[in-house]
């Protein structure tokens, strides 16, 4: 089993200077340009290359996206798998003005509120039982480690409407721009800014209230 | 317990080995050979759901319009067995004074009988 961390980034350097995007991986030399890549995929002899280099550069990222979505792994790997088919059908209609990377998080976050819906609606469960589904995957899953402050984190942020969740992730985890965060859940960013706010509020308090 | 108390690199989540290495080929050969997902399936049984509804609609409003059916039947029925009994008003209005008469004579008949089982000693003056 290999660890996969959250990135810590500085606010200054959000996008352009990801860990994720600067560090290549172990089969490919060097990460290629978004620009480069999309060219390449409109080539039919290069397109299975440019595919590989998008989801070399993106995949950890958007798994650990959906990852902190869903908890489990299988889920996870069946929802990211799902977006990057989404994707290679989709990319050649993909307008270059807007990012790459918030197209690809636009997809990947409805698929998890897509699954998550599906889930609740296929076993008639309320809100509160996926919450607790989740939490309980959190406790036993060999594959989630770390201090009990951040478990209780975790159980914290599963007690938050999906969606706003996910606006959280976004923002606490993956440190977007609340603009990007607009573009990818296409809510306004005053709304984004008082979701957040809550959602912060809400994890104090259960935080307060479950005091280690 | 404030947010930013907490340190911010985690949660820590662990993936199997080499899964990022296998995943871009493994999307790869489910995109080159699509795997055909029995889509109908949920559809015909949704589908199904919706007839067995209708039909189930349809059945309870069919029962409920036999009933009245029935009801109305059997009103016209009793108007019908009037007329082809020839029974008249005054019949009817003769019958119930002299049901009134029968259920008295009955009364004094059953006083009569509880009366003989009873012997004078047991009445008690």
């Amino acid at each position: 089993m290999k660890p996969i961390m959250g990135s810590k980034k500085s606010e200054a350097d959000a996008h352009s200077k990801h860990e994720w995007e600067a560090k290549p991986t172990k089969n490919m030399s060097a990460v290629a340009e978004d620009t480069d890549i999309l060219s390449k995929f409109k080539q039919e002899e290069s397109k299975n290359w440019a595919f590989d280099q998008l989801m070399r550069k993106y995949q950890q990222r958007i798994y650990m996206h959906i990852r902190k979505m869903v908890i489990d792994h299988n889920d996870a790997d069946d929802l990211t798998q799902e977006v990057f088919v989404k994707v290679w059908h989709h990319l050649d209609t993909f307008r270059e003005d807007a990012q790459l990377y918030t197209w690809l998080y636009r997809i990947a976050s409805n698929e998890c509120l897509n699954f998550l819906n599906k889930k609740r609606r296929r076993y008639f469960i309320p809100l509160y039982d996926v919450a607790k589904e989740l939490a309980t995957k959190l406790d036993h899953q060999h594959g989630c480690t770390g201090e009990e402050i951040q478990l209780k984190l975790q159980k914290a942020l599963l007690r938050l409407p999906d969606k706003q969740r996910l606006v959280f992730n976004l923002r606490y985890y993956d440190e977007l721009t609340y603009e990007d965060i607009a573009n990818i859940t296409g809510t306004s960013v005053g709304a984004l800014k008082a979701s957040y706010h809550h959602a912060v509020k809400k994890i104090e308090e259960y935080l307060a209230k479950n005091a280690i | 317990m404030k947010l930013d108390e907490i340190p911010k690199n985690e949660p820590i989540f662990h993936v199997p080995t080499n899964y990022f290495d296998t995943l871009p080929q493994r999307v790869l050969r489910r995109v080159h050979n699509p795997t055909s997902v029995p889509q109908w399936h949920p559809r015909l049984l949704r589908f199904a759901y919706y007839l067995a509804a209708i039909c189930l609609i349809v059945g309870i409003g069919i029962y409920k319009m036999q009933l009245a059916e029935n009801y109305s039947q059997q009103t016209l029925s009793v108007e019908e067995m009037l007329i082809e009994y020839d029974i008249s008003e005054t019949d009817l209005i003769d019958y119930k004074p002299a049901q009134a008469n029968l259920q008295e004579d009955e009364l004094l008949i059953h006083a009569d009988e509880y009366l003989l089982d009873v012997s004078e000693e047991d009445i008690i003056y």
